[in-house]
């Protein structure tokens, strides 16, 4: 990575993000409760980075892409973007406004199938997009395209094409490119290989990694697959049951982890390397329903070193032990669990 | 891959082109039209006039269809009729499809309170017996064919909302229409630019058929003395004549044939709108068995083709 990642003023915060959705039941669809998909999410990104947010299905990790995103409102907390004059809240922006930060902050999706218009031709696509954008020039847009397809090695000429007429691989290649076009600072990948085969997988990875080393910009990388957001982020954040444990360094090992579901998470990574592999953690159980989420710590319910203060307190992100300013952590635990 | 994939609208014509019972219909349909517009030149009789000397005379080569009892020639009224007739359906089915598209785009895409709103509305205009409801209005209003177009549109745009409303749900949770929202674009560029155009197929149906449906209208209402003023002749107008036991029992050119204008278009009409379902929409084809014999009939009239559209 070209170059150095300055810790210290965030691009994008996210503060104390939650999001409910209110559970409906009964005849007169009244609320019987709610799900707590984010339940205080505590997020900083910053210039240049590609931050990786693993976890298992349902943890909340696609919300919190949608929240970034800001394609639905949260219930809670601030989202707040550096436009180049410090951070700047942007829920519910006027139209200018959210032109602009939508201009910097880009989303890709899961599903490469649906994610263009089937009756439009990709280069229409993208060409919309610079235009909503406010690029009056032809030329200018055209020239903006090429740069965008030959950056995701597209050929131009296929931009005439109708978007069944691309593999998935391709398909997501091309709305990469969609998003490059209009060069924002910040893009939001969902899931964006996990819908693909092993090799474009591979090849798509890659491909976000050299563009992230040329272009320096930043990404969230959202994924359940640990392999894969250890090799795209700079920094990986854990999340389980609508909050994030703990933010870590991609290079940790499991024994550098200081919350026992990051440990038991990065240890049941298959690997090759068996005397290396000590401590384990297996988990026991299920994870909660997030309707009637833990009132404390979410993994109270399953840590092997629960504590009183877990079942009663939420822990907050606070730095670790052994840290440098990229490794945080979410738990009561006075010293780390399994580390030196 | 490399080769050249041709446009939608090229593989409907081509489609379209294969299908026998809708090419019929569309012939049917053409050849009526046609013949409307070229009214004038082709019956020779200004339908309005009347002549004295020649009241009630059955078909001859001289009266193609007969005369009526003021010595009017039924061909060229039925021809004048067509004209309007065909006017009011088309104008009336486009009037009501675009109220319908248009709230029904609206209430599938923001959902929520307008949603409801506009459902309630719909439902409160569809529990009304239809009939009703335009006789309600023709009192209000009056009579006339711009009257008759806009009661009819205001009484028809109901189940093209509900069509429109209903594809809309699926649509907007695609994930195209998530990245039009991710990258800024307005609401009114989302619905009309891009969901709209992935609703035409159904619109286009609704369309068709509607007109059969209002051309029917239209002659029923004439035909009670409540659409257009007979002044105008309309198909329904002229069917109107057969109000009166003797002309049902004697004079039978001067029903017959309008009601076989009405018949011919309505079928033809029909026809098409069956096969652009069937064109436009394979998980829509309803008439499964039609189909396989108009594929077969294809095959027997012009041998097998295979058709690629892959």
């Amino acid at each position: 990575m070209s170059k150095e990642i300055v810790f210290t003023e965030p691009l994008y915060q996210a503060k104390g993000i939650k999001k409910y959705f209110p559970v409906t039941g009964g005849v007169l669809r009244r609320k019987i409760g709610e799900v707590k998909a984010l339940d205080g999410v505590d997020l900083d990104i910053y210039r240049g980075e590609t931050i990786s947010i693993i976890g298992e299905s349902g943890c909340g990790k696609t919300t919190l892409g949608r929240m970034l995103a800001v394609l639905q409102k949260p219930t809670g907390g601030e989202l707040s973007f550096d436009f180049g004059d410090g951070l700047k809240n942007v829920v519910g922006l006027n139209r200018t406004e959210e032109l602009a930060f939508r201009r910097r902050v880009q989303m890709i999706f899961q599903d490469p199938y649906t994610s263009f218009n089937p009756r439009q031709r990709v280069g229409a696509a993208i060409d919309e997009v610079l235009q909503v954008h406010g690029m009056k020039d032809p030329e200018e847009r055209f020239s903006r395209i090429k740069e965008s397809c030959e950056m995701v090695n597209m050929r131009v000429e296929y931009l005439q094409r109708y978007p069944h007429e691309f593999s998935g691989g391709q398909r997501q290649r091309l709305a990469i490119a969609r998003c490059l076009a209009i060069r924002p600072e910040l893009i939001i990948a969902d899931e964006i290989v996990s819908a693909l085969d092993v090799s474009i997988q591979a090849q798509i990875i890659n491909l976000l990694r050299q563009i992230q080393r040329e272009t320096g910009l930043s990404f969230v990388f959202i994924t359940h697959d640990v392999a894969v957001a250890r090799y795209v982020g700079h920094r990986i954040a854990v999340m389980y049951l609508g909050s994030v444990v703990e933010i870590l360094p991609a290079g940790a090992l499991p024994e550098n982890a200081e919350h026992p579901y990051t440990i038991a998470l990065l240890s049941a990574v298959p690997d090759m390397n068996l005397q290396g592999k000590k401590k384990e953690i297996v988990l026991q159980g299920e994870v909660p329903s997030p309707i009637d989420a833990p009132s404390g710590c979410a993994f109270s319910t399953r840590c092997p070193y629960v504590m009183d203060i877990c079942k009663t307190t939420r822990p907050v992100l606070r730095l670790a032990y052994e840290a440098d300013s990229s490794h945080q952590v979410a738990c009561h635990l006075e010293k780390p669990p399994i580390g030196a | 891959m490399t080769e050249k994939v041709p446009s939608t609208a090229r593989l409907l014509v081509r489609n379209f082109a294969g299908n026998l019972t809708g090419m019929f219909g569309l012939l049917v349909i053409f050849l009526i039209i046609t013949s409307a517009i070229f009214a004038e030149e082709i019956s020779g009789y200004n339908p309005n006039l009347m002549d004295g000397m020649s009241t009630s005379l059955s078909p001859s080569t001289d009266h193609l269809m007969g005369t009526d009892q003021l010595g009017r020639d039924v061909f060229s009224r039925v021809l004048y009729g067509g004209r309007n007739s065909i006017l009011i359906g088309i104008t009336a089915s486009f009037l009501g499809n675009l109220i319908g598209t248009v709230l029904g785009a609206i209430a599938g895409y923001l959902g929520g309170k307008i949603d409801t709103v506009l459902i309630r509305i719909s439902e409160l205009f569809m529990t009304f017996p239809q009939l009703v409801l335009v006789l309600i209005f023709v009192t209000i209003m009056g009579q006339g064919v711009n009257n008759v177009i806009i009661i009819f549109a205001l009484t028809g745009w109901m189940t093209t909302l509900r069509l429109v409303r209903s594809e809309f749900l699926s649509l907007r949770e695609e994930a195209f229409v998530e990245a039009d929202r991710a990258f800024g674009f307005s609401k009114k560029r989302i619905i009309f630019r891009h969901l709209l155009p992935n609703t035409m197929s159904p619109i286009v149906v609704a369309f068709t058929i509607n007109i059969a449906i209002y051309i029917i209208a239209e002659a029923g209402l004439s035909f009670l003395g409540l659409g257009v003023p007979v002044t105008t002749p309309t198909w329904g107008n002229l069917l109107s004549a057969a109000q009166a036991p003797v002309v049902v029992e004697q004079y039978w050119w001067l029903w017959v044939f309008p009601a076989v204008a009405i018949i011919a278009f309505v079928t033809g009409v029909n026809f098409v709108g069956d096969g652009l379902r069937d064109v436009l929409d394979p998980r829509q084809r309803t008439n499964a068995k039609n189909k396989t014999f108009a594929a077969t009939l294809r095959e027997k009239l012009f041998g097998s083709r295979k058709q690629t559209i892959e």
